[in-house]
């Protein structure tokens, strides 16, 4: 889900960036002139009555945000996808190991059904799923509703350190079998405890946004390489379901998501959980959290209640709960331009005045014109350059890592070139979702469409690329 | 707690302190992230919380790897402890 704290058009703000653009760009050089579109605009200056600026591109603004977003939001999912193409590879998952998932779904599959069989078994299955994430986003929504701030928080809590403590060490033994590392228990308990300590303090507490975001990643990567465990039919089954899913809760007005939201803004508490979020807020004096309260609260669900339990457990519903987010929300973080360019404006009529007045000791009031001008501009393209990385600032649902490295996966189970093609045509969704998200500024969902893309390129690559490339190295060993 | 709400200055050495406290059940890692949190303060109390916790993080650190070195390389001479220790046996060995 894409959405974007202003509500108004993006129009009215390119044009109030154009505004306080103009009033800047007089004093800066402007040097991306061969990008530039005047718009004809013959900016009231009222600070500098010398220059006759260019006008300024507001299209050029927009791209620059864009691509920062767009980078923002690539590397995390790169880095989450990379994340898990190691692990397995390391661990050779391959369509042969089962895990616990396997024996909680109600439909098993076996090579030896027919095509028609697996499907109506892995539908039955995904379904299942599917379901269950509905009733935890309800259940969510409902304590939400009647104010258990505690309850969350503890189930969110528990949840995320059991995950973190348990498939973190189940992880680390595997990967130390694979790599025939001999460890014994005393460090691994010890490094697995500070793993899932940390862990929690950094996501649910303060720390570094560093940690957190790579804590966000290394959480998703972790139920991403389990939730591979699935049967084949059922995990694509599946992730098209969730796709649909995804629709559903995000843009219908029934669905939970959009009252997950406007409960958690209203209340103006947000839900702590798997949030990827790429910035600081500099200015968090006037950037009100009611974004970042609707953002949190909207990506959660709890996908995982009774699968990710290990075989071990069996009542202890703790296990898995929230740790992942079934919301797949990509927000938008947009500044508040009002108030920065009331800011800038004030500065300028200071500017002005001081000019006025002083008229007669000209040489020092000079110096000081150009001293005071200097600074001005300093200031402002600090600000400038604050308010840009705000604007670019993406948060990005744990959810969508999740499915999208699930999909990574599945391709990894086959060949490399499926896992490049997968790739780029998950990325390439992310960036025509980032698109609509900047046209509509409104609540949108982040999985259907890279999905769609990466189910269609992958099916696409197993069918005829990767036999075509086999059969052109045979001939030319051949020939 | 919302990641992109920096911490206010008033907040910061109480966080800071009950970083420090955390980190001594075991924790060397939770002092090596107050260290990374909390680096650019100037504030004389944050500035010791820091430095100490870096040097408890290091000392930990030591220990920790001397401790692996001897394990991986005494755990066959020990027999049955060795095995017993060993959260995974490498293949290959006895």
């Amino acid at each position: 889900m894409t959405e974007s704290n202003t509500t108004e058009p993006l129009n009215e703000n390119k044009n109030k960036k154009e505004i306080s653009d103009q009033s800047e760009e007089n004093k800066e050089q402007v040097q991306e002139k061969g990008k530039e579109k005047g718009k004809g605009k013959t900016t009231e200056n009222k600070n500098e009555k010398t220059i006759v600026k260019e006008p300024k591109i507001s299209m050029y603004w927009f791209v620059r945000v864009f691509a920062r977003k767009l980078r923002n939001v690539l590397v995390p999912v790169t880095l989450t996808m990379l994340l898990v193409i190691v692990l397995i590879k390391i661990t050779n998952q391959n369509s042969d190991t089962t895990d616990q998932f396997s024996q909680i779904l109600i439909y098993h599959e076996s090579s030896s059904d027919s095509n028609s069989k697996k499907f109506g078994g892995s539908l039955l299955n995904a379904v299942v799923i599917v379901g269950v994430v509905l009733v935890m986003t309800v259940f969510l929504v409902f304590l939400i509703k009647y104010n258990c701030w505690k309850i969350i928080w503890g189930w969110l809590f528990l949840s995320c350190f059991w995950l973190l403590l348990v498939f973190g060490a189940l992880k680390m033994i595997d990967v130390c079998e694979n790599l025939n590392l001999a460890v014994d228990w005393i460090t691994l308990a010890f490094l697995d405890f500070n793993f899932a300590v940390v862990g929690v303090i950094v996501i649910f507490w303060h720390g570094p946004l560093k940690s957190n975001q790579i804590y966000t990643i290394l959480m998703c990567g972790l139920v991403a390489v389990y939730l591979t465990t699935l049967p084949t039919w059922t995990t694509w089954v599946l992730l098209a379901l969730i796709a649909l899913y995804d629709i559903f809760v995000v843009l219908s007005p029934k669905g939970p998501l959009k009252i997950l939201v406007e409960e958690s803004m209203k209340n103006d508490k947000p839900i702590p959980g798997l949030i990827y979020s790429s910035i600081i807020y500099l200015f968090s004096a006037r950037i009100k959290p009611k974004n970042s309260g609707s953002s949190s609260s909207s990506e959660l669900n709890s996908n995982f209640n009774p699968i990710s339990s290990p075989s071990s457990d069996s009542g202890s519903g703790s296990g898995s709960g929230s740790g992942s987010n079934n919301v797949n929300s990509l927000k938008e973080e947009s500044s508040h331009l009002e108030k920065g360019e009331s800011e800038l404006e004030k500065d300028v009529e200071n500017d002005n005045t001081l000019a006025e007045d002083n008229y007669n000791e000209k040489s020092s009031l000079l110096q000081n014109e150009e001293r005071k001008k200097r600074r001005l501009l300093a200031r402002r393209k600090r600000r400038r350059k604050k308010r840009f990385e705000e604007e670019s600032g993406v948060k990005l649902g744990g959810g969508d890592l999740i499915f999208y490295s699930v999909l990574i996966g599945k391709a990894a189970y086959f060949d490399y070139e499926t896992i490049f093609t997968c790739w780029i045509a998950i990325l390439v969704g992310l960036a025509v979702t980032l698109f609509f998200l900047a046209v509509y500024a409104k609540a949108l969902p982040a999985l259907p469409i890279s999905i769609a893309f990466g189910m269609i390129f992958f099916f696409l690559t197993k069918i005829i690329l990767v036999p075509m490339v086999k059969q052109l190295g045979v001939d030319s060993v051949m020939t | 707690m919302d990641p992109t709400i920096p911490l206010k200055e008033e907040e910061k050495e109480s966080v800071c302190k009950k970083m420090w406290i955390i980190g001594f059940f075991g924790l060397p890692f939770v002092w090596f992230t107050m260290a990374c949190y909390f680096w650019k303060e100037k504030h004389p109390k944050i500035r010791f919380y820091v430095f100490w916790g870096l040097v408890g993080f290091f000392t930990e650190l030591l220990i920790l790897v001397f401790w692996m070195g001897i394990f991986v390389s005494k755990r066959d001479s020990w027999g049955e402890t060795g095995e017993s220790l060993s959260a995974v046996l490498p293949v290959g060995t006895q």
